[in-house]
């Protein structure tokens, strides 16, 4: 069976396990559309971070430049970017957050803060400005030998012919 | 189990599992952090152009971050009902951190060294 055939089956055997649930669980009647609604809802939306969640893990999604810098010709330059890093901490640190405070409210919080967004957006806009110079700049350490665009001039003047 | 518990319980093993996949291919070397305190610049010496330096600009920008992203998780697991405020000092320090790391490496990859910068601007 194909991977895209094994795909809609779970993802059709996964709503249909919800409305199962909900149709034989407990609860009035009239509440049983909504109930399937929203289980199969949940279902869905886990099935589907649950299979990047496993293809990551696997391999199969490959993540490994995640935070590698890249070049102006989109070529790895092998080191790691400070500035993807720390975009990578504060996206977690502000998930991890409103995670926190959903589960402990209740419910979505009713106002961000305005700090948090300048937070947020002094932590991307660092990342683009920086892919901004690297572009700028070329590919950086350029493994792949020197670089046409951006080799400096010679320092040493030609000799003078006698 | 209600709707509410059963969210609750895939939005736990879904961000654990984000987060813990990529801190495991961190430990593992599967998501490099090699290099990641070392700069380019420019360097007319270097058959490629550039070379690689200890960079103070990464290296305060990965403390500050580390400070303020600690502050904030602390906060909000003091007080987890909503965001904490977070004073504009430590704002305005961490956009000078940025700043100071994004002015070093625009000058080590655009313009190089500062030594061979005033060599080349001397006569």
């Amino acid at each position: 069976m194909s991977k895209t055939a094994q795909f809609w089956l779970s993802l059709v055997g996964a709503i249909a396990v919800a409305f199962l649930i909900a149709y034989f669980g407990p609860g009035k009647v009239e509440d049983r559309p909504r109930l399937a609604i929203e289980y199969g809802g949940l279902i869905m939306i886990f099935l589907f971070g649950f299979i990047i969640l496993v293809a990551i893990a696997s391999g199969e999604i490959n993540i490994g430049g995640i935070l590698q810098e890249k070049g102006s010709a989109g070529t790895s330059t092998g080191s790691a970017s400070m500035s993807r890093f720390q975009l990578l901490i504060f996206t977690f640190v502000i998930s991890i957050s409103l995670f926190l405070i959903v589960v402990n409210k209740g419910a979505f919080p009713d106002k961000i803060p305005p700090e948090i967004l300048t937070l947020l957006g002094i932590s991307a806009s660092t990342y683009a400005v920086s892919k901004g110079i690297q572009n700028s700049a070329g590919n950086g350490s350029n493994p792949g030998g020197p670089n046409p665009k951006h080799v400096p001039p010679n320092p040493v003047p030609p000799n003078p012919v006698p | 189990m209600s709707p509410s518990r059963l969210a609750y319980w895939e939005g736990l093993i879904l961000l654990g599992g984000f987060f813990g996949v990529i801190f495991w291919k961190m430990f593992t070397g599967g998501i490099s952090l090699k290099d990641l305190l070392c700069g380019d610049q420019l360097d007319a010496s270097d058959p490629s152009g550039y070379s690689t330096f200890v960079s103070p600009g990464r290296t305060q920008l990965l403390l500050f971050t580390i400070y303020v992203a600690g502050y904030f998780l602390v906060q909000v697991i003091h007080d987890p009902t909503e965001f904490p405020q977070v004073p504009t000092s430590l704002l305005v320090g961490l956009g000078g951190s940025h700043a100071v790391y994004l002015g070093g490496k625009a000058q080590s990859m655009l313009l190089g060294p500062l030594r061979d910068l005033f060599r080349r601007t001397q006569p």
